[in-house]
């Protein structure tokens, strides 16, 4: 398994816990709106910045002399993964835009506060199909040297 | 000037004018002329996405048309136009978070009009890095 890989997987771990426990924070406050919960959005964008943090710390290096140098395949599974995401970002950030006006109408308001709370969660799904793309395509390179 | 400099000058023209109405309907708060003018500003996206497909058949119809140089120059304003996403997003939350107030509550229709803009921004930022780099180039040579 190599950087890259290694990369994917902990994205995939990091996303599903963070964008799970910022969501279940976001319903709360929309359905119940205690006011000690208001804060804990606050983290979680402090909390992914740290996760980015940590993923550069511990991934950027090689973390043994075995692990294989990324080539020229590996540049090109990144870019189509990156493309894949661009494209996730574009539908996610249109059902976030016009799924509300739906539930809500369209005389409805969203408060200001959730603005950049909104924001932040969605970048979690993007990082989420950009690992998984690349994982997609390493599975499929090694179906087929197997055969 | 040569054609995609002239394709980057259309993209800028017509995302600063569409760009622009966004934001006219942002500050004035009317259901109806946002309706309107989201619309039209959707449709603006039909003669973008055109011209880039011209674009893209004019990449590829050989090395004498679409150089190296070429390949750079938009490969950068690519990359300048994504990056200037998140800045606008981040730009007009901060601009509602200033002037709005966080506790204050805003159109629900104004998340499609922020959206539109920063899709926008991403065109302008990538036609004007298209510009000032050939400019560039013709004044070193």
């Amino acid at each position: 398994m190599n950087k890259t890989q290694k990369g994917a997987w902990f994205n995939i771990a990091g996303t599903i816990l963070i964008f799970t426990l910022a969501s279940y924070t976001v319903f709360l406050i929309a359905f119940q709106k205690p006011a000690h919960v208001r804060i804990l959005p606050y983290v979680f964008i402090l909390s992914f910045l740290l996760f980015i943090a940590a993923g550069i710390f511990f991934l950027r290096r090689k973390q043994s002399p075995n692990e294989p140098e990324s080539d020229e395949r590996d540049k090109i599974i990144k870019q189509r993964a990156w493309i894949a995401a661009f494209i996730s970002t574009w539908i996610l950030f249109l059902a976030a835009s016009v799924v509300p006006q739906l539930f809500v109408g369209l005389d409805g308001s969203i408060p200001v506060w959730l603005l950049p709370i909104v924001t932040v969660i969605l970048f979690y799904p993007v990082l989420f199909v950009y690992a998984v793309a690349v994982l997609i395509q390493y599975s499929r390179i090694g179906k087929g040297e197997k055969s | 000037m040569n054609k995609l400099q002239k394709f980057a000058i259309f993209n800028l023209i017509l995302s600063s004018v569409a760009f622009t109405i966004q934001i006219i309907v942002l500050l004035s708060n009317n259901l109806l002329l946002n309706a309107i003018a989201s619309t039209l500003v959707i449709f603006a996206g039909f003669p973008l996405f055109i011209s880039y497909l011209y674009r893209r058949k004019y990449q590829k119809q050989g090395s004498q048309y679409y150089d190296e140089r070429d390949k750079l120059i938009h490969k950068k304003a690519a990359f300048i136009g994504l990056f200037t996403m998140p800045l606008t997003l981040s730009f007009v939350i901060l601009i509602a978070f200033i002037v709005i107030g966080p506790l204050n509550s805003i159109p629900i229709v104004s998340l499609l009009n922020i959206l539109l803009m920063s899709l926008l921004s991403i065109n302008i930022a990538e036609s004007i890095a298209i510009l000032v780099q050939y400019s560039r180039e013709i004044q070193g040579e």
